[in-house]
């Protein structure tokens, strides 16, 4: 910035505040960022100095081989893991008290689905943030439960038991307990993981009508054949940071070198993104652990 | 001999009885959050915890007060809690062999004390030995008012918090997401705990509580899918065997409380795991027969439906057993099938061993394909 209406001290600090005026106006569009955030699990680093951005309103995919810190990236946002160093901003303040705009969907299997509760249940649990200590979920909140299901339709199994549901059936449930907390970005982990084509389909148009009304999504994401056809905004991770911006500018081959590369994967994974076809080396990988 | 009046004349009684009820509700409720937190060791740790602060107790102050045992009870299970509170999030393998270690720890230093105290001069008069097994004899309206104040006590985390509970133990990593802190909820499930324990290790003994607080809710969730009737049938579980082994050693001499209890709430749980519904064995064993002789079926009708492709001049073509039983070798009775078949009119015996598919078996095998390609 060179806006030359003063002279000398006067002028460095009218360059100074200008600066710092870009920066906040630019800020605004951020959902989310990082500075030189690092989170290590005894001594291994899972996350290395990564500086990032969510920009309000995108749809965007966190994509990269296993162990390269994509679930640790939502956890330290969350506030679940620690960092060892660095900051999180949400809508340009310190995370900490910012974390009521955050909805989360954790893994499937991370929890017992023979859990004695039914569907509704279960979604209501999505109310509980907002809700407070002591509150409990009134009529308000139930009707909230019961659009979130008919948003995934699932509104007609809210009273079964949720392990009599198939794996799609759950992982819709689940979209269903995080539509309805409300909030401004939802972070999702592998929400895609052993669905059915036509529950993949519900889900994705699911994440585009938030992003349509100004919700930012981000997803951890591991099939790279869809990443360009889902998203528009791609975070590219291995540790660290490798590229993120839109999908098409993330999406190079020489990226993906940076972040896959050196493991044997490497070349069906090229033939995955040249002929689109083979299935994913990241998937057929996953399966092994 | 035993009748309902007596129950009501006797005074003694009526105290154990609305003591062991009592207990055996709230353990029913406590017990049940520990299984959906799979909290099992916990709870086993806590009881076993409750002995050598019973010993510390009686040997610092020389009392026969029971309020102080279950006042010293209560510190150790504390102290067990805390020391436990770091393996919360360690992996569940890990935190097994640990607890194991750390109980059997705490019961050996509580079998130690207990020795020491029981050399003092008025260890038989305050009858710590009965903190073992438990004694309905010992049941005094005192005890009753001590459980019952427990059990008032532990009702209001359980209705204040039960939302927290709830999701706590069905998904941490959410709970925590949502901002409801473990720490604080997992303080709240020590203090339910610590207190049912406490309540407890009269009547029940110190040895069985954690059998107390495991078995009611197994048996209950052997019976429902649904948490608000698995709670309840908990707490009548805990109850009825509470009531039922009371009396049983009210009217045997020499036996104490906790071992008939438990063996009320053991049949309980052995009945509910072999005959209730869905879950229990006799009807998984059933169903599964019923769902191999289906598979069956469809499976050898499958096998008509193919080979009459190959005669489709003639409605009714039987193929002999050998054919159709080399295509697809069950291991039940093919013959069986056959027959169970030709009495569904799916399919028709053609001939001295040989068996054809009928029209309508071939009208269900197509409505069968086009609900596989919908």
């Amino acid at each position: 910035m060179n806006i030359k209406l003063f002279t000398g001290k006067k002028q460095r600090h009218a360059n100074k505040r200008a600066v710092t005026m870009l920066e906040y106006l630019r800020r605004l569009d951020v959902a989310i960022h990082t500075e030189d955030l690092t989170v290590a699990y005894n001594n291994e680093p899972a996350l290395w100095d990564i500086d990032m951005e969510i920009p309000k309103g995108v749809l965007m995919a966190i994509i990269g081989p296993n162990g390269a810190g994509k679930t640790t990236l939502l956890e330290a946002i969350l506030g679940l893991v620690k960092p060892n160093a660095g900051h999180i901003h949400i809508f340009g303040k310190p995370s900490k008290k910012q974390r009521k705009f955050i909805a989360y969907l954790p893994q499937r299997t991370n929890v017992d689905w023979d859990f004695p509760i039914s569907v509704l249940d279960m979604v209501l649990m999505g109310t509980y943030s907002s809700l407070g200590w002591i509150m409990r979920p009134n009529s308000a909140s139930r009707r909230k439960a019961l659009n979130a299901l008919k948003m995934v339709d699932m509104d007609e199994f809210k009273d079964m038991q949720i392990g009599e549901l198939s794996a799609s059936q759950q992982q819709k449930i689940f979209l269903a307990r995080a539509l309805v907390q409300d909030a401004d970005v939802f972070l999702m982990d592998e929400p895609f993981q052993g669905v059915d084509q036509a529950t993949e389909k519900t889900i994705i148009n699911t994440l585009r009508t938030l992003r349509d009304n100004g919700k930012t999504v981000a997803v951890v994401h591991y099939d790279l054949q869809t990443v360009t056809e889902y998203f528009d905004w791609a975070l590219l991770l291995n540790v660290r940071r490798i590229a993120a911006g839109p999908v098409k500018e993330v999406l190079t081959e020489e990226n993906l070198h940076l972040a896959y590369g050196g493991k044997s994967s490497f070349l069906s994974m090229e033939h995955t993104i040249t002929s689109g076809r083979v299935k994913n080396q990241a998937t057929a990988e996953k399966k092994d652990v | 001999m035993f009748s309902i009046f007596n129950i009501f004349e006797n005074y003694t009684l009526t105290i154990a009885l609305a003591g062991a009820a009592l207990l055996g509700s709230i353990s029913g409720i406590t017990g049940t959050l520990a299984m959906l937190k799979r909290q099992h060791l916990t709870v086993n740790l806590v009881s076993y915890a409750a002995l050598p602060g019973i010993a510390i107790a009686f040997i610092l102050t020389d009392t026969n007060s029971h309020l102080i045992f279950l006042i010293g009870a209560m510190l150790t299970g504390l102290l067990a809690i805390v020391q436990i509170s770091p393996l919360i999030r360690k992996k569940r393998g890990h935190q097994d062999r640990i607890l194991t270690f750390i109980l059997s720890v705490f019961f050996s230093l509580g079998i130690v004390l207990f020795t020491f105290a029981q050399s003092k001069p008025r260890a038989a008069q305050a009858g710590i030995e009965t903190f073992f097994f438990g004694q309905p004899s010992v049941a005094l309206m005192s005890d009753l008012k001590i459980i019952a104040v427990i059990a008032l006590f532990l009702s209001i985390p359980l209705l204040l918090f039960w939302k927290e509970l709830l999701i706590t133990a069905f998904d941490p990593v959410y709970a925590a997401a949502s901002g409801i802190s473990a720490i604080k909820i997992e303080a709240v499930f020590a203090a339910i705990l610590i207190g049912n324990v406490a309540a407890g290790v009269q009547t029940i003994g110190v040895m069985l509580m954690g059998a107390m607080l495991t078995a009611p809710p197994l048996a209950a969730r052997q019976w429902t899918n649904n948490i608000r009737i698995l709670l309840f049938l908990s707490a009548l579980f805990g109850m009825l065997s509470g009531i039922a082994g009371s009396a049983l050693s009210y009217h045997i001499q020499g036996l104490p409380t906790g071992p008939a209890i438990i063996v009320c709430a053991g049949l309980i749980t052995f009945l509910s795991f072999f005959f209730a519904p869905k879950r229990g064995l006799c009807f998984v064993y059933f169903r599964s027969k019923s769902e191999q002789a289906s598979a069956g079926l469809e499976a050898i009708l499958e096998v008509l439906y193919t080979l009459s492709h190959q005669h489709t001049d003639k409605d009714f073509y039987g193929h002999p057993y050998s054919v159709i039983q080399s295509i697809f070798p069950l291991k039940t009775n093919t013959y069986t099938i056959l027959s169970e078949l030709c009495t569904k009119g799916l399919a028709v015996q053609t001939g001295r061993n040989e068996w054809s598919i009928t029209p309508e078996g071939k009208k269900y095998m197509e409505e069968d394909l086009r609900g596989y390609v919908k």
